[in-house]
């Protein structure tokens, strides 16, 4: 990532179902206790199979006041697309 | 006024949960302004690694490494890398204060602070530059990090400044990531991090001296301590979270 961040998209499947999901990295993320309600987010909306993932972590993150630093919705938009169970 | 003076708390060491409870205990001080703003220089005893708060503790950390060396491992409530905390070889430091003594935007404040860092090498005669988003470099050299929360209206931010080096215990401790490693190996990770000594043989106090000089210049200040209730509350939070596996391992 820009900053050289690293940001890391854990998950795990039952069957063909994603049951959890989790980030991880030496990224900041303001305030703290909001990523798991971005990780949340993202497991409930079933976000990798989103045509707009970006868009929907947009509105998530603005509409809570959440902000990453060392990644972005973009970024995490990428990740998600490489998500198969 | 008297809730813009500093508070200066003299040099200590700590264990790493107590190192890591003592700012939370001060955040919360400070937050129900039975505390002012406060500065904290500290070391670690013993030797500790941090993590960051969203790390995965097995990526970043060598377990087997740190008991055998006797080194504790806490995770922070901060965001950030692993940082090796080597005893007597860097100066940690915490900056605890209302919100709105620094500048509200996250990064500028990161500049802010760094710039108190830049200041601090330039009094001792070394020629540093804050890289953002955290870091402050040294001929391109990692020499100080730093990671940065706000919570109920409290600013902290605690840093590292490292004062000697040794790289093979570091990265004997330290794992890096691995798409850090497709970029460059182990051996040119640790060409990446400088030290003071390195730069200029000056003793240990001339680093401290030279810290606290930068962090107080052009601010109302006292030299201060750790209040009773402080203490006994960081006591508490060591226990309940920062040496609690459960804590330490959540990722």
């Amino acid at each position: 990532m820009p900053g050289g961040k690293t940001v890391a998209l854990k998950y795990e499947c039952q069957g063909d179902q994603v049951v959890s999901l989790r980030l991880s990295g030496d990224f900041f993320f303001h305030p703290e206790e909001g990523l798991e309600q971005l990780e949340e987010f993202m497991l409930r909306e079933r976000l990798w199979a989103s045509p707009d993932a970006e868009a929907a972590i947009v509105r998530f993150l603005e509409e809570r006041g959440l902000r990453p630093i060392g990644f972005g919705p973009a970024d995490l938009a990428y990740l998600l697309r490489g998500l198969r169970c | 006024m008297l809730r813009k003076r500093w508070r200066i708390l003299r040099y200590e060491q700590n264990d790493a949960a107590m190192n890591m409870a003592l700012d939370d205990a001060i955040a919360e001080a400070v937050a129900y302004r039975v505390a002012g703003p406060t500065m904290r220089f500290y070391g670690w005893e013993p030797s500790a690694v941090s993590i960051g708060r969203f790390q995965d503790i097995e990526e970043v950390v060598d377990l087997e490494q740190c008991r055998k060396l006797g080194v504790e491992v806490v995770r922070r409530s901060t965001g950030g890398g692993a940082v090796f905390h080597d005893q007597g070889k860097e100066l940690t430091y915490s900056v605890i204060c209302p919100e709105d003594m620094m500048p509200k935007d996250i990064n500028e404040a990161y500049r802010e602070v760094g710039g108190w860092i830049v200041n601090a090498l330039k009094f001792l005669g070394i020629e540093g530059a804050f890289e953002p988003i955290n870091d402050v470099l040294v001929n391109g050299k990692k020499i100080s990090g730093s990671s940065q929360s706000r919570r109920k209206g409290i600013f902290v931010q605690h840093g590292t400044l490292l004062y000697d080096l040794d790289r093979a215990r570091m990265f004997s401790v330290l794992r890096v990531p691995r798409d850090k490693m497709e970029a460059h190996d182990l051996d040119r990770a640790a060409e990446r991090v400088t030290s003071v000594r390195e730069q200029k043989k000056v003793p240990w106090e001339y680093v401290a001296a030279a810290m606290a000089n930068a962090f107080i210049m052009n601010r109302e200040w006292y030299a201060g301590d750790l209040t009773q209730d402080e203490l006994a509350r960081a006591e508490v939070i060591a226990r309940m979270r920062y040496a609690n596996d459960e804590w330490t391992f959540e990722r």
